[in-house]
């Protein structure tokens, strides 16, 4: 776990998502488009607020809310985490 | 041993363990939680943890503390001029003043509506709109940071601005009155609406009890072996198996519950099951999916630090229960001493107050394997081993989880048509009696009747029809599907997940997301009159699809190969497939697949397909059902 939050670039970032994303549909992270929603691939909500908590264990940071994302990929994901870590520096 | 005891003028009984516990059937839960103030007022019953990562508990009540700041509330409500017989609606994030608002409404007679409070998804502030029309409570209960999502969301309310006030139960606290007279509530008297999670245009609130409830903690208290509970638990509190089977079931047992936030364990699982080991937590209660996502998500090396030997309960309800799951946690967390036979499956509905069936503390879990075909026929009949079929055309075998053993008596199964009852290792609808089974649904005298009140063809009467299809071995129960779900091919009951197992087996080098199967002449609402309309017929398979882009011919092929093993495998010959974009089968929020509105996509041709392949003359039944 990370204590503070730290530099990581955006490709960084998608490949960890990805292969969080992988882990959780069980199946390999190559098979992942990084721009389809998850949803296309079966994700549910449940695993989706637990991507949620490992994002927070792995980058830091904090969801106060759940965010209101509407059908998003990983890249979607990906360059939302990317502002939310830069203005948390 | 027990012996009895009047202890400031309500009965308690005590046990061997030193526990006290509400007399007999006409206790109240006022009466238990008196019992235990009195009894054990320092002994610390429920604490609440907002945060897992913090691993801080913030809240924390003893017996002496609920049941004082429980009269608090009662009295509070009681001065401001509310009434036994009114509702209260409890809108609270989990934690523990939720618990002493529960307990205030009990005291002062009052209908405890529990539900989310009004923040989230639009679908959710619509049910809740729904709730509220049809519940009209008289006040509000809340806390006080909840209380400016409330007063606005109730703003929009039409008819409810002014009308329904909205209190907090910390400003109650002041007004407590203090030669009280508690307002004599009876064992007969509503102590809940419990809303179950049916249509947002038709709510059902279902009326339970003092009586209800104290029964069914009594079964659940015996099941467990009756010991003084410690558990630990996510589940929210404004459902039936969180409050009950998590945060009751603690009060009644005299037990302590460490309370977790839902989203929270969603988020961490690993976080219950740290608290489970670091608090030494026995008794635990979730649905499938709960010890399905532990077993896939928690790490080895987080595993290494836990202790799951002190569990001695694991109770798994409210949805199928999956062999595969049972077997794939034991497994994975034997290294920690989590026990496959702590493992409690149990059956139950909020319309029996929760709890119908239960595996005993002191016995594992039983898993049959039973002769597929026999079982389509509405027979159990258990094979040796794996059951592995072999002969061309045969059904493969099936295996069954028990969800344990009934009360002798309070489950008939019967033939959901005729009403005949069946007999033993036959299939039907479980039909469910005695003291656990509630008052019926609020306002809806006539649903009320149908659903609470059913009779069989031989005149027994007071039946609660379940529209669940079961069987007993002895007194066994074993759950096979929903009446509503089950697919007739030529006279044999299909089970939906079963075929979507089997459609899955075809995925062949596609990537195959969640499916779906239904009959295309489903039993339209089933519920009510599990009797329906059944015909013999086609049936449906929607198989969501992970990429966007197929060539057409891989499609074609697949859809030939899933219809081969249909009519092969389980003779269902009229097959019509299609396939879509894997985010168009639409489930719960726990995951479960709803055929229902996935026949009514097809029927309306709203489902998109990416390719379809129908039955003969299907196209034609489409344009007729238009």
């Amino acid at each position: 776990m990370t204590d503070s939050p730290q530099l990581h670039s955006l490709a960084e970032i998608r490949s960890w998502l990805r292969e969080r994303v992988a882990f959780y549909l069980d199946q390999p992270g190559e098979s992942i488009e990084p721009d389809v929603p998850l949803t296309d691939y079966g994700m549910n909500s449940i695993y989706g607020v637990s991507i949620l908590g490992d994002i927070e264990d792995e980058f830091g940071v904090e969801f106060e809310t759940i965010p209101t994302w509407t059908h998003p990929s990983i890249n979607h994901i990906a360059k939302y985490l990317e502002s939310m870590l830069a203005s948390a520096r | 041993m027990t012996h009895n005891e009047t202890v400031n003028g309500v009965q308690a009984e005590y046990d061997p363990a030193g526990n006290v516990h509400g007399n007999g059937a006409d206790a109240t839960l006022g009466d238990i939680l008196s019992a235990r103030a009195c009894q054990h007022p320092e002994r610390e019953a429920l604490a609440f943890m907002p945060d897992v990562k913090s691993g801080i508990i913030r809240d924390r009540l003893t017996y002496g503390q609920l049941g004082q700041h429980a009269r608090d509330v009662a009295a509070g409500v009681t001065a401001l001029g509310y009434r036994a017989g009114q509702r209260a609606l409890l809108l609270f994030p989990q934690g523990l003043d939720f618990a002493e608002a529960f307990f205030g409404c009990a005291y002062a007679g009052l209908i405890a509506v529990p539900a989310p409070p009004p923040e989230g998804s639009r679908a959710s502030r619509e049910r809740l709109a729904g709730l509220l029309a049809d519940a009209q409570p008289a006040l509000v209960l809340t806390d006080d940071a909840t209380a400016p999502a409330v007063l606005s969301w109730l703003s929009g309310q039409p008819g409810a601005t002014g009308t329904i006030p909205c209190i907090t139960a910390s400003s109650l606290a002041g007004r407590a009155v203090p030669r009280w007279t508690p307002p004599a509530v009876t064992s007969g008297d509503l102590a809940l609406l419990q809303y179950t999670s049916g249509s947002t245009a038709e709510p059902k609130g279902v009326m339970v009890t003092h009586g209800n409830l104290v029964a069914n903690l009594r079964l659940a208290h015996t099941f467990m072996g009756r010991p003084r509970t410690r558990g630990c638990g996510w589940l929210p509190l404004t459902h039936d198996m969180g409050l009950i089977g998590q945060f009751l079931i603690t009060i009644y047992a005299g037990g302590w519950c460490l309370l977790l936030p839902p989203l929270e364990f969603a988020k961490r699982p690993y976080r219950w099951l740290e608290l489970m080991s670091s608090y030494g937590a026995a008794q635990a209660i979730g649905p499938n999916f709960a010890y399905d996502l532990c077993a896939r998500t928690v790490s080895e090396e987080r595993i290494a630090t836990l202790d799951l030997s002190r569990w001695t309960m694991a109770i798994n309800g409210a949805e199928p229960i999956d062999p595969r799951t049972l077997e794939g946690f034991a497994k994975k967390f034997a290294p920690a001493g989590f026990r496959p036979e702590a493992f409690a499956p149990c059956y139950g509905l909020a319309e029996a107050t929760l709890f119908v069936s239960g595996t005993p503390h002191d016995q594992p879990p039983v898993v049959t394997m039973v002769d597929g075909v026999q079982l389509a026929l509405g027979r159990f009949v258990p094979v040796e081993g794996s059951g592995a079929t072999g002969a061309a055309g045969a059904v493969q075998a099936r295996a069954l989880v028990s969800s344990g053993t009934v009360v002798a008596g309070s489950v008939l199964i019967v033939d959901p048509r005729s009403r005949h009852p069946r007999g033993d290792r036959e299939v039907g609808e479980i039909w469910v009696t005695g003291s656990s089974v509630a008052k019926g649904y609020w306002g809806q005298p006539e649903l009320t009747e149908a659903v609470f009140n059913a009779r069989t063809a031989g005149g027994q009467a007071g039946y609660l029809r379940t529209g669940d299809l079961g069987v007993l071995d002895g007194e066994r129960l074993y759950v096979t599907g929903r009446i509503k779900d089950v697919i007739i091919v030529r006279g044999r009951n299909l089970y939906p997940h079963d075929l979507e197992h089997a459609v899955r087996d075809q995925a062949g080098d596609l990537r195959f997301a969640s499916t779906a199967v239904f009959a295309l002449d489903g039993a339209d609402g089933g519920g009510a009159d599990g009797g329906g309309a059944y015909r013999d017929g086609d049936i449906v398979v929607v198989q969501g699809l992970q990429r966007s882009r197929h060539e057409p011919d891989e499609l074609a092929a697949a859809a030939a190969r899933i219809k081969h093993h249909l009519a092969q495998d389980w003779g269902a010959d009229r097959a019509s497939v299609i396939f879509v974009r894997a985010s168009t089968i639409s489930k719960t929020t726990s995951g479960k697949i709803r055929r229902v509105h996935m026949r009514q996509l097809f029927l309306r041709a709203a489902l998109n397909p990416v390719y379809e392949s129908l039955a003969p003359g299907v196209s034609g039944r489409l344009e007729e059902m238009k």
